[in-house]
C-alpha cells in the first residue's frame, strides 16, 4: 500500500439542539505518497470539516461517529486527543487560507517559523534560526535575514503566505493541507503561490491535499482529484481524465461553468517560471 | 430550555431581584420618611454616662439603647435611622438631577449630532477620565461643605453616566424605521425627540436612574466620612463610621452597624436596577 | 522604544501644569470662605486679620496672586501651608514616597491578579474554575474600595485581627530611614522585618485599593483573551502542536493586553485618586490623607501644592500606560 493518508466510510455529525445534523456522511479518500491530491466542491460541502477532522481540530459540537483515519498505517481516530495532536503535529501540517490573519501580529516572522523547528526537529536557538533563513530562502523571500526580523504588518499578503508555506514544508511532514491557499490574494500573486507549492511539493517527498472550489486551479496542480458534494466524495480521477471524461453529473456541471477558462491553460503554465513576486515590504 | 425553566430563570434572574432589591428600598424610604416616629430617641441627646453602650445581643446592653450608643452616648438606631434620611435625600435628589441634566444633553447630542454632539462627547470622555472621588473632594472644597454641595458634586460628576448611554441610545433610535416613518409624515424635530425618541430611552434611565442612587449614597457616606458632607453633629452613616473608626477597638459595633446599612442599600438598589434591566429591556427579556 | 516620543510627553507636562494651575487657582478664589477666618486667634483685631491676610497676600486681585504664586512656583516655592504653618514643598515631599510606594504596589497586585485571574478563566473557560472567576470579579466590581477599606479593618483588623489597620509602621521598630521611601529603602538595607512590618500595615490599604482595578483588568482581558483565542494564528499553532498553556501566554496574552491597556487604563488613575480617601480609613500618613485635612481646614497653599502633585502623578501614570501599549503593540512601538 503505497498511500499515507487512507479515510474509509467517515461520518461526521454536527449537534445542535439536541439534533446530530450529518455533516459528512461516508467519504472515501486515499492519498498517495508524494501526490497532490486535490479535493474540490462547492462551500458546504464539508471540505473544511473533513481537513479539520484529519488534522484534529474539530468543533465542540462535532463528532466523528464512525468510520476510520488511517494515517500512516495508524487510525487516528482512535487515538486520544493527546497521542493524536502529538502525531498530527508533527506529522501533517496545514498551509491556511487567510495569510492575513494566520501570523501571529506581535510576534517577529523568524521567531514563528523557529518556534516549530525547536519543537519537533529538536532544534537549539541558532540552529533554527540558520533553518529559518534557509526555509524562507526556499521560499524565495530575498533577504530572509531581514524579514526574519519584522513583524507580520510589514509584509505583504503575497509574501505572509510564502512565511507560511515555509512553517508548512519546515518540518518535513509526511501531508500537508492547503485550504484554499490563493483565495485571499490577487490573482498575480495566486498564480506565484501556486508555483512555488507546486515546487516544493516535487524536491520534497510531502503529500499533498489541496482544497479548493476552483477546478481550474486544481487542474494547473494536482495529480488526483476528488469531487466532494453534500459530505459525500462523488468522484475521484486523475486530474487529466476527469476533464477529459467526468463521470459523475455534478462534475460536469461543475466542469462547465469552469473549464472554458482553464482547459486550454492546463499544462502550459505550470512550468513556466514566473519571477517571484516583488517584495515590496522594503 | 423547557418552558418552566424559562419562567423559573427569567423570574430569578429579574423577578427576584426587583422584589428583593424593592422591599429593602422600600423599607429605606420607610424610614427615612418617618424617623421622627420610628426613632426610639432624638438622634442628638447625648448621654455622656452611658458611652458606647453595646447592641443587643451583648450581655452589657441596656434595653433603652436597642444597638448601643456612641461616645456621647446617642442612640444607634435613631442615627442609623436619621442617616438612612440623609442618604436618601442624596440619592433621590443628586441621581434624579444628574439623570435630567444628562439625559438632556445626550438627547439633543444624539439627536442633533454635529458640533454640539463633538463638543459633547468630548467633555464625556474628558470628565470620566477623571478618578470621580478625587473630583468630588476637590468640587467640594471649591463650592464649600454641606447637603447642598454633596448633591451638586454628584450631579456635576455623574451626569456624564446617563449622558453617554442615552446619546448613544439615541444614535440607534434615530436609524429605525418608526423615526423615519415620523418624519415622511412630517412631525417636527422636538416632537420626534419628546414623543418618539425619549419613551424608548425610559427603560434604560430607569435603570440606571436605581443604579445612580446606589452611587449616590456611597459618594454621600464618603463625603461625610471625611468631614465634607453635613455639620458633624447631624446624623450620617459616613458620620457614624468616622466615629467608629476611631473607637473601633472598643466598640466594632458603631462602625459595622452603618457599614452594612450602605452595603445593604447599595446591594438593593443595583439588585434592583439590574432586575428592572432584565425585565425592562425587551432585548433581554427574550 | 521610542524615546523621542517619552521626550515629547514630558514636554507636555509643562503646558499641561500650567493649565491645571490656573484652573485650580482661580477656582479656589471665586468662592465664599475666607481661609484667614480659620487661623485667627480668640480676639484677634481687624489690624492681626490685615496683617495675616497681607503676609499670605491674600489682599491682592486674583491675577497678581497668580502672578505671585507662580512666580514663587517657578523657585520651587509653594508657599507656607495655612494650617500646618509648614513649607508646602517640604510637607509634600515628606508624605508623597508613603503615596507612590502604595499606589504602585497596589497597582502590580491589581495587574498580576487581574492577568492571572483573566487566564486562568480562560483556560479553564466554560467550567468551574471561570464561574469562580466571574463571580469574584462581579463581586469586585460592585464594591467600591472604600467599603473594601471598611470591611477589610472589620474582618482583618477587629474580628480576626492579624494586622494592623493604621498607619505604616510600627513606631517601635525605631528604624532611622534616611528616605521616606520606606519599602524600598528597607528593601536595599537587607532589613527585612522591618519591610515585613512595613508590608503588613500596607496590606490591606493595598488590596482595598487593588481590588476595584484587579476586577476591571480581570473582565477586560478575559473578553479579549476569548476573542484572541478564536483567532486564525492560535488555530495554526493548535496544528503545529503546542500545547494549550504555552499558546494562552507566549501567543494570545501579549496581543490581548493591547485592547486591555487601552480599555483599562484610565482606571489606573482611579487607583490614584482612591489612595485619597483610603490613606485616610488606614490612617495612612501620605498625601491623600493630607489632602483632605487641607480641604477640611481650606488651606489654599497646601491644596494647590498638592493638586499639582496628583496631576503630576496622573501624567506619568498615564505615561506609563502609553508606553506600556507601545511597548505591547509592534504596529506603534517603531512610529
Amino acid at each position: 500500500m503505497n498511500s499515507i493518508l487512507n479515510i474509509d466510510d467517515l461520518h461526521l455529525e454536527v449537534r445542535r439542539d439536541h439534533i446530530a445534523n450529518p455533516v459528512l456522511s461516508g467519504v472515501d479518500l486515499s492519498i498517495k505518497i508524494g501526490e497532490i491530491h486535490g479535493l474540490v466542491g462547492n462551500s458546504g460541502a464539508g471540505k473544511s470539516m473533513l481537513a479539520k477532522a484529519i488534522l484534529g481540530i474539530l468543533p465542540a459540537a462535532t463528532r466523528i461517529s464512525s468510520g476510520v483515519i488511517n494515517f500512516d498505517g495508524k487510525d487516528i481516530t482512535r487515538l486520544d486527543s493527546k497521542q493524536r495532536r502529538h502525531l498530527a503535529s508533527r506529522h501533517i501540517a496545514m498551509i491556511p487560507q487567510d495569510p492575513m490573519t494566520s501570523l501571529n501580529p506581535v510576534r517577529r516572522v523568524g521567531k514563528q517559523v523557529c518556534d516549530v523547528l525547536q519543537l519537533h526537529m529538536g532544534m537549539d536557538r541558532g540552529k533554527a534560526q540558520q533553518e529559518t533563513q534557509r526555509l524562507l530562502d526556499n521560499v524565495q523571500i530575498r533577504e530572509p535575514k531581514t524579514v526574519m526580523r519584522m513583524y507580520p504588518f510589514e509584509l505583504s499578503g503575497g509574501m505572509r503566505q510564502r512565511v507560511l508555506i515555509a512553517i508548512a514544508f519546515s518540518c518535513k511532514p509526511e501531508l500537508i493541507i492547503a485550504d484554499e491557499p490563493t483565495t485571499a490574494l490577487d490573482v498575480t500573486v495566486q498564480r506565484q503561490i501556486l508555483q512555488l507549492i507546486k515546487q516544493l511539493q516535487m524536491n520534497s517527498a510531502t503529500a499533498l491535499l489541496f482544497i479548493s472550489h476552483d477546478l481550474g486551479v486544481v487542474a494547473k496542480i494536482c495529480d488526483r482529484v476528488s469531487i466532494m458534494q453534500s459530505g459525500r466524495i462523488v468522484e475521484c480521477q486523475t486530474a487529466e481524465s476527469l476533464f477529459d471524461e467526468p463521470q459523475h453529473a455534478y462534475t460536469q456541471s461543475l466542469l462547465e461553468t469552469t473549464s472554458k477558462y482553464y482547459r486550454f491553460d492546463r499544462g502550459t503554465n505550470t512550468h513556466s517560471e514566473t519571477p517571484a513576486e516583488h517584495q515590496d515590504h522594503a | 430550555m423547557n418552558e418552566f425553566a424559562r419562567r423559573f430563570g427569567s423570574f430569578s434572574s429579574g423577578h427576584l431581584r426587583v422584589w428583593l432589591g424593592g422591599s429593602i428600598v422600600l423599607l429605606l424610604i420607610t424610614a427615612a420618611v418617618f424617623a421622627p416616629w420610628i426613632a426610639p430617641h432624638d438622634p442628638l441627646e447625648q448621654d455622656l454616662i452611658s458611652g458606647l453602650l453595646p447592641p443587643f445581643w451583648s450581655s452589657d446592653y441596656d434595653s433603652t439603647y436597642l444597638l448601643g450608643t456612641d461616645s456621647l452616648g446617642r442612640d444607634l438606631l435613631s442615627r442609623l435611622i436619621y442617616g438612612a434620611r440623609i442618604a436618601l435625600i442624596v440619592a433621590i435628589v443628586a441621581a434624579t438631577l444628574a439623570a435630567v441634566l444628562g439625559t438632556v444633553l445626550g438627547l439633543l447630542a444624539g439627536y442633533f449630532g454635529g458640533l454640539f454632539d463633538t463638543t459633547i462627547s468630548r467633555m464625556v470622555d474628558i470628565w470620566m477620565s477623571f478618578p470621580p472621588v478625587l473630583l468630588s473632594i476637590v468640587l467640594v472644597a471649591v463650592i464649600g461643605t454641606g447637603l447642598h454641595s454633596v448633591i451638586i458634586a454628584i450631579v456635576v460628576i455623574d451626569w456624564t453616566r446617563f449622558c453617554r448611554v442615552v446619546r448613544a441610545e439615541v444614535l440607534v433610535q434615530r436609524e429605525q424605521d418608526y423615526i423615519t416613518s415620523a418624519v415622511t409624515i412630517g412631525l417636527g424635530r422636538w416632537t420626534i425627540l419628546w414623543r418618539e425618541i425619549l419613551p424608548n430611552v425610559v427603560p434604560l434611565l430607569i435603570t440606571l436612574l436605581t443604579l445612580e442612587m446606589g452611587i449616590a449614597i456611597i459618594v454621600e457616606a464618603i463625603l461625610s466620612f471625611v468631614g465634607l458632607s453635613v455639620s458633624s453633629d447631624q446624623a450620617t452613616w459616613g458620620g457614624l463610621i468616622q466615629e467608629g473608626r476611631q473607637y473601633v477597638h472598643q466598640a466594632w459595633w458603631v462602625m459595622t452597624l452603618p457599614v452594612l446599612c450602605i452595603i445593604a442599600s447599595v446591594l438593593a438598589f443595583n439588585a434592583l436596577g439590574d432586575g428592572l434591566r432584565s425585565m425592562l429591556d425587551p432585548v433581554m427579556r427574550r | 522604544m521610542a524615546p523621542r516620543f517619552i521626550l515629547r510627553r514630558l514636554l507636555l507636562i509643562l503646558p499641561t501644569l500650567f493649565g491645571v494651575s490656573i484652573i485650580v487657582f482661580v477656582l479656589l478664589r471665586v468662592i465664599p470662605g475666607d481661609p484667614i477666618v480659620m487661623m485667627i486667634p480668640p480676639g484677634a483685631t481687624q489690624a492681626d486679620i490685615d496683617n495675616l491676610r497681607q503676609l499670605y497676600g491674600l489682599d491682592k486681585s486674583i491675577l497678581d496672586q497668580y502672578l505671585i504664586w507662580f512666580g514663587a512656583v517657578l523657585d520651587g516655592d509653594f508657599g507656607i501651608s495655612i494650617s500646618l504653618r509648614q513649607d508646602v514643598v517640604g510637607l509634600i515631599v515628606s508624605r508623597l514616597p508613603a503615596t507612590l510606594e502604595l499606589a504602585l504596589s497596589a497597582m502590580v497586585l491589581a495587574v498580576v491578579l487581574g492577568i492571572t485571574m483573566a487566564i486562568i478563566g480562560t483556560y479553564w473557560q466554560n467550567r468551574w474554575p471561570e464561574a469562580v472567576i466571574d463571580g469574584i470579579s462581579g463581586f469586585n466590581q460592585a464594591i467600591p474600595d472604600f467599603l473594601w477599606g471598611l470591611i477589610f479593618i472589620l474582618m482583618l483588623g477587629v474580628l480576626w485581627p492579624i494586622l494592623p489597620i493604621s498607619g505604616r509602621i510600627d513606631p517601635r521598630t525605631g528604624m532611622e530611614f534616611t528616605t521616606q521611601f520606606y519599602l524600598a529603602e528597607s528593601l536595599l538595607r537587607g532589613e527585612f522585618s522591618i519591610l515585613a512590618d512595613l508590608v503588613r500595615h500596607m496590606l490591606l490599604p493595598m488590596v482595598a485599593l487593588a481590588l476595584p482595578l484587579t476586577a476591571v483588568i480581570t473582565r477586560t482581558l478575559k473578553a479579549s483573551l476569548f476573542e484572541t483565542m478564536t483567532q486564525d494564528y492560535i488555530m495554526l499553532s493548535e496544528i503545529k502542536g503546542f500545547s494549550r498553556w504555552r499558546i494562552l501566554i507566549v501567543e494570545a496574552l501579549r496581543n490581548a493586553l493591547i485592547p486591555t491597556v487601552a480599555l483599562s487604563g484610565v482606571q489606573f488613575n482611579f487607583l490614584v485618586g482612591g489612595t485619597v480617601l483610603i490613606e485616610r480609613i488606614f490612617s495612612y500618613p501620605g498625601i491623600g490623607n493630607m489632602a483632605i485635612g487641607a480641604v477640611i481646614d481650606r488651606d489654599l497653599p497646601l491644596i494647590q501644592g498638592l493638586i499639582i502633585t496628583f496631576a503630576i502623578i496622573f501624567i506619568f501614570t498615564n505615561l506609563l500606560i502609553d508606553l506600556s501599549y507601545r511597548l505591547l503593540n509592534p504596529r506603534v512601538a517603531n512610529e
